[in-house]
């Protein structure tokens, strides 16, 4: 080999080693270990329990994965950049809890399905309406009737809505009444809403 | 987002376009197995219905939709969301106020029902019975000003 790919593979090497070092001192000063002290302390007895045979071969390893960072450096830096940006990864995200239109604020009164289900014939002169509960939305009802468990409790909801308009310079359409105001029925097990049923909204 | 295209409002015999969506949280909820699909960005919510009022009452009469499925978008009718009920349902549910927007057009905004016009006719109805009327004046558009709701841009997806 020549002089000069020895120098540009010395050149590389060494900006793979300062970039790493750089790329430490940015985990350490971003990325906060989010693990209990609990947690922290079970994994350093795990590793004082380790045989020498096993901490040999976690040495090996820490080694290999070492020379390869410094050979490939540009993809393990821009991983970490990454890594870094993207914040720390969970497992768990609020996504996977189902999303409703109430929330507890917006209950008022408990209710009774059969009593509801009573008040909820709508009458159409066209018959353009199922004689059902609630009418056209009556598989809705069945469903949420459906999901109720002994011990649960129905309330009846109405959300709060928001009225366009208050903004200065606000040119938009002049609704007279709050918009998105939804009315329905919930299910409420262990203080937290765990279906719902929507009967009105604009 | 793209400005939207609006539902249908047949009111005294005049066709008007009504810039709210009295159907949304059914198709959300009730009818979610649907599974409409966008033809394009001026249209998300994947249907357009028209509605009248009739005898004091607010009917959906007719809804051309587009729904996907294993072979590729297909559309639908109202029989298809309301299947004992394809001329007409009695929307019961809806309680609030609907827009509909009439003259020339003031200031275009090519996001949901943003833009402006000369006037909007309020209708406010509970529990799908007509309660009330009302117009808003919103200003004077230039004598050349476009007359009627319109959409400048959208972009239309290929189907399968």
């Amino acid at each position: 080999m020549n002089y000069d790919l020895w120098f540009w593979m010395g050149c590389y090497f060494a900006l793979g080693v300062a970039l790493v070092l750089v790329g430490r001192l940015l985990v350490k000063l971003f990325h906060k270990d989010q693990r209990s002290d609990f947690v922290k302390g079970a994994l350093a007895a795990l590793e004082a329990d380790k045989t020498s045979q096993e901490k040999r071969r976690d040495f090996f390893k820490s080694v290999a994965t070492g020379s390869l960072v410094f050979v490939v450096w540009p993809v393990a830096f821009a991983v970490l950049v990454n890594e870094l940006r993207g914040g720390p990864a969970s497992s768990y995200t609020k996504e996977d809890e189902p999303k409703f239109t109430s929330e507890m604020k917006d209950l008022l009164e408990i209710v009774n399905p059969k009593e509801v289900e009573v008040a909820a014939k709508i009458v159409d002169p066209k018959n353009r309406v199922p004689d059902l509960p609630f009418g056209h939305l009556n598989r809705g009802w069945k469903r949420l009737k459906w999901k109720m468990r002994p011990g649960d409790v129905m309330w009846s909801f109405r959300t709060s809505g928001f009225q366009p308009g208050n903004s200065e310079g606000y040119k938009g359409p002049q609704y007279s009444a709050p918009q998105n105001v939804v009315f329905g029925y919930a299910i409420v097990r262990s203080k937290k809403i765990v279906a719902e049923f929507l009967t009105q909204w604009d | 987002m793209t400005a939207q295209i609006p539902e249908k409002m047949i009111y005294k015999g005049e066709e008007l376009s009504l810039c709210d969506e009295p159907l949304h949280y059914y198709m959300q909820t009730v009818a979610k197995d649907l599974k409409l699909e966008a033809p394009s960005s001026a249209l998300w919510r994947g249907y357009v219905g028209t509605w009248t009022i009739e005898d004091g009452r607010l009917y959906l009469v007719k809804l051309k939709g587009y729904k996907s499925s294993d072979s590729g978008a297909l559309e639908i009718e109202l029989g298809e969301v309301f299947p004992d009920y394809p001329d007409g349902v009695f929307a019961h549910w809806f309680t609030g106020e609907l827009r509909c927007p009439m003259g020339g057009l003031l200031e275009y905004v090519h996001g949901g029902y943003a833009s402006r016009y000369e006037m909007d006719l309020f209708l406010k109805l509970e529990k799908g019975v007509l309660v009330s009327e009302r117009i808003v004046n919103n200003g004077h558009a230039e004598p050349n000003a476009p007359q009627g709701y319109r959409i400048n841009a959208m972009t239309t997806f290929g189907r399968r």
